[in-house]
């Protein structure tokens, strides 16, 4: 697994309860139940997590781990 | 010695009538359980039909006269994005009906960051020994810009009223308001709007559209914006109070949104177990909500004289502001 979706696995684990087993690259979040509110949440957590900014709307429930992963990657963070 | 603000009296209202979620549900597509866990409210209280936020204003302020020990103020501030009409301000009626004689009293239109600027006004006309004592109150009555069928706004809001009595003091004192910040963003003011029954609508001359004097609220970018510019603005009154956030003993937060709260508390690395907050029993009371929790926090115990308290408010606007202060022992009624 790609460093960045293991750190995001983390996050999921310690922020949202959701059990390492369940994500995968291609497990999308909607598949993971998030919903507007979380994913907003979710994004809050990733920010502080990566240092990084993430704009209203460009964390979708349609992404895949694997494009979350992506996302925090094209900020330009790096492999801590 | 410079001369400062000091804060020595507090009260609050809040109407007795109680909806509670089971209420909600009974006439909305809600339940409980979906108000509960989005936004950790259980209840909230609302106004009787021909009330007006002045008369919330009312009782809170006169609590909050009864506790700094006085009947006089020299001026009232009153945050309120409610007011009992468009025109005039509500501050004046407050005021006579305090009995508090002739003396200035106008309204603060910041929404929920309200009460935070209504202490910034009240500390400036102390600071200028424009008034020796200023009575600050955040009233509000959102029951009456909800649309009756919105489950969000709904589920959010409730009406109430807190207030503080400012004295001119010492900043060494005890209640001595140390660092005021303040910030607006009117690019996002979309975000939390009643955008019928202003100007912007009423020039165009067409009737005032019911839907359009409800309360909108883009919930998503209002959670993201609220936990982005409370924490920014707690890290920043910290700092310039000198107060390492750790050190800091209670955070009294606009109570907006439990999970909004819980998100700062995080984002800022600091427990929530030191952020007060009384939301599940009165919702979101817009100006009133920070001494409403003020009030409910010292009733619980969980305020103490001595404690480092930073106060944030964010709303509409988009607004924020933060307050730092020692809290000073009061007498509450």
């Amino acid at each position: 697994m790609h460093a960045f979706e293991e750190r995001i696995a983390k996050v999921l684990s310690t922020d949202f309860e959701i059990t390492p087993d369940a994500v995968d690259s291609d497990v999308t979040l909607a598949l993971l139940k998030f919903d507007s509110l979380t994913l907003v949440e979710l994004a809050l957590v990733l920010e502080k997590e990566f240092g990084i900014t993430v704009e209203e709307g460009e964390l979708t429930d349609t992404m895949t781990i694997g494009d979350t992963a992506a996302l925090v990657a094209a900020k330009g963070t790096a492999v801590r | 010695m410079s001369r400062a603000a000091v804060l020595t009296g507090l009260g609050a209202w809040a109407p007795p009538t109680v909806v509670t979620n089971e209420e909600l549900a009974s006439c909305l597509d809600t339940d409980d359980e979906w108000i509960r866990t989005r936004t950790g409210i259980r209840q909230r209280r609302v106004i009787a039909p021909g009330e007006a936020t002045s008369d919330l204003a009312v009782e809170a302020g006169r609590r909050a006269l009864k506790s700094a020990g006085t009947m006089t103020a020299d001026a009232l501030v009153l945050a309120t994005s409610t007011p009992d009409r468009l025109c005039p301000a509500t501050a004046p009626q407050v005021a006579s009906r305090l009995n508090l004689g002739t003396v200035p009293a106008f309204d603060v239109a910041a929404v929920c960051s309200g009460f935070v600027y209504a202490l910034a006004v009240g500390a400036g006309l102390i600071a200028t020994a424009t008034a020796d004592s200023v009575l600050v109150i955040g009233a509000d009555t959102f029951s009456t810009v909800l649309s009756p069928s919105d489950r969000a706004t709904r589920a959010v809001f409730g009406d109430g009223a807190g207030a503080v009595v400012l004295r001119a003091g010492s900043p060494e004192q005890d209640g001595a308001l140390l660092d005021l910040g303040l910030g607006s963003d009117g690019s996002r003011s979309d975000l939390i709007e009643i955008p019928g029954g202003g100007s912007r609508q009423r020039s165009t001359g067409l009737p005032t559209d019911l839907e359009g004097t409800y309360l909108t609220m883009r919930g998503q970018a209002v959670f993201a914006q609220a936990v982005h510019r409370m924490s920014e603005s707690v890290r920043e009154t910290g700092a310039r109070t000198g107060w390492p956030l750790e050190t800091v003993d209670r955070f009294v937060l606009h109570q907006a949104n439990a999970r909004i709260l819980t998100a700062t508390a995080k984002r800022l690395g600091q427990p929530v177990e030191r952020f007060v907050t009384n939301i599940d029993q009165l919702g979101n009371t817009v100006a009133a909500s920070i001494p409403l929790a003020l009030a409910d926090g010292v009733a619980s115990g969980e305020l103490l004289p001595g404690h480092r308290v930073v106060l944030c408010g964010f709303g509409g606007g988009l607004t924020w502001g933060s307050v730092a202060l020692v809290w000073p022992q009061l007498n509450t009624p």
